[in-house]
């Protein structure tokens, strides 16, 4: 991906040209995800500079600019009102914490930032099988499985709750998880070293 | 090369440094996945001097690949099209012989995408979508 200028990349903002409408400060503003919805071939370079992961090691949500590293390079992101940020669900930089890991993709500048087109903070995928429920309310399950693959000793926690979609595109409730049952989690590395599940693909 | 119709997702691979794998993923069966990297998984890997891994051939009848063969795949959801090279033996299609995204059903896992590709490919945050792979 070629790199653009600062001020090329904001003259084409409030002409819209690349569909980013005018800067302005990113407190309380929530993002839509339609955007997603496009069609389109990607020719990406291998390991070029619009990919962005680390960990976060500094915020301003007043510039809504943040920095994170990992271990090749560190990036300055600007985050903007087009700017599509997960963290367990879709809302803004105000959520995002210093020590929160992501993913993120963004078109860079010649000044070595990137403004960023979508964000994934603190999520992860992985598959894994139920080894024990340890919870069982209404509204909320947890679970201790056994991640497919290996790669950690301790079983993980997930939770699955009212907001966790189940293979559909709206919250469902019907699928009661047994000891046995395999799935593949996508969701929320809680700080306390759980999963929330905001997403469940079960093998049917 | 020939088309085969699945399922696809994505993965952590490689070190976890600053916790961008919430495991200490391996580096994959080709000994050097990166997240950052236009890299994937493919269920029926062959590698000189080691056992070969087959992943589905319960489920589906998919081509043998080698490390850094490259795989396209379409996004029957969305659209987009994204190629990654093969540096890992997956994702289990016997196991996950049918699921079911996008209005698609019966369809087998048989492609895990790094992070860096399937957000070209789709959102992480959805995390499976129903694919033309060209292999």
């Amino acid at each position: 991906m070629s790199k653009i200028s600062r001020r090329r990349f904001l003259e084409q903002a409030v002409v819209g040209v690349v569909g980013v409408s005018t800067f302005a400060p990113l407190a309380g503003k929530q993002i839509s995800v339609e955007s997603f919805l496009k069609g389109g071939a990607y020719n990406q370079e291998d390991s070029g500079d619009d990919f962005i992961q680390g960990v976060v090691v500094d915020v301003d949500v007043n510039s809504g600019v943040f920095k994170s590293k990992d271990d090749r390079r560190s990036h300055v992101v600007q985050v903007t009102p087009d700017t599509y940020l997960w963290k367990g669900k879709v809302t803004t930089l105000a959520d995002v914490q210093l020590g929160d890991f992501l993913y993120g993709i963004g078109t860079p500048t010649e000044d070595g930032m990137i403004f960023a087109e979508k964000l994934w903070f603190n999520i992860v995928s992985f598959y894994a099988q139920v080894d024990s429920i340890l919870e069982k309310a209404p509204d909320k399950v947890r679970l201790h499985v056994i991640p497919a693959g290996g790669g950690r000793e301790t079983p993980f926690i997930v939770v699955k709750d009212k907001d966790t979609i189940v293979n559909s595109e709206s919250p469902s409730d019907s699928y009661d998880p047994e000891v046995g049952h395999t799935f593949q989690v996508i969701g929320l590395a809680l700080r306390d070293g759980s999963f929330k599940a905001t997403r469940i693909w079960t093998m049917q | 090369m020939t088309d085969y119709y699945g399922s696809a997702s994505w993965f952590c691979c490689g070190p976890a440094y600053g916790g961008v794998c919430p495991t200490n993923q391996p580096p994959g069966s080709c000994g050097d996945c990166r997240n950052d990297s236009n890299h994937g998984a493919w269920p029926r890997l062959k590698r000189p001097g080691y056992e070969d891994c087959d992943y589905a051939s319960s489920c589906i009848t998919l081509p043998w690949k080698y490390c850094g063969d490259s795989i396209t795949v379409y996004n029957q959801c969305n659209g987009n099209t994204v190629s990654y090279y093969v540096h890992t033996c997956g994702p289990d299609a016997n196991a996950y012989c049918n699921t079911s995204t996008c209005g698609y059903s019966n369809r087998p896992a048989i492609v895990d995408m790094t992070p860096r590709i399937f957000a070209y490919f789709g959102d992480l945050a959805y995390g499976r979508y129903p694919c033309r792979a060209t292999a």
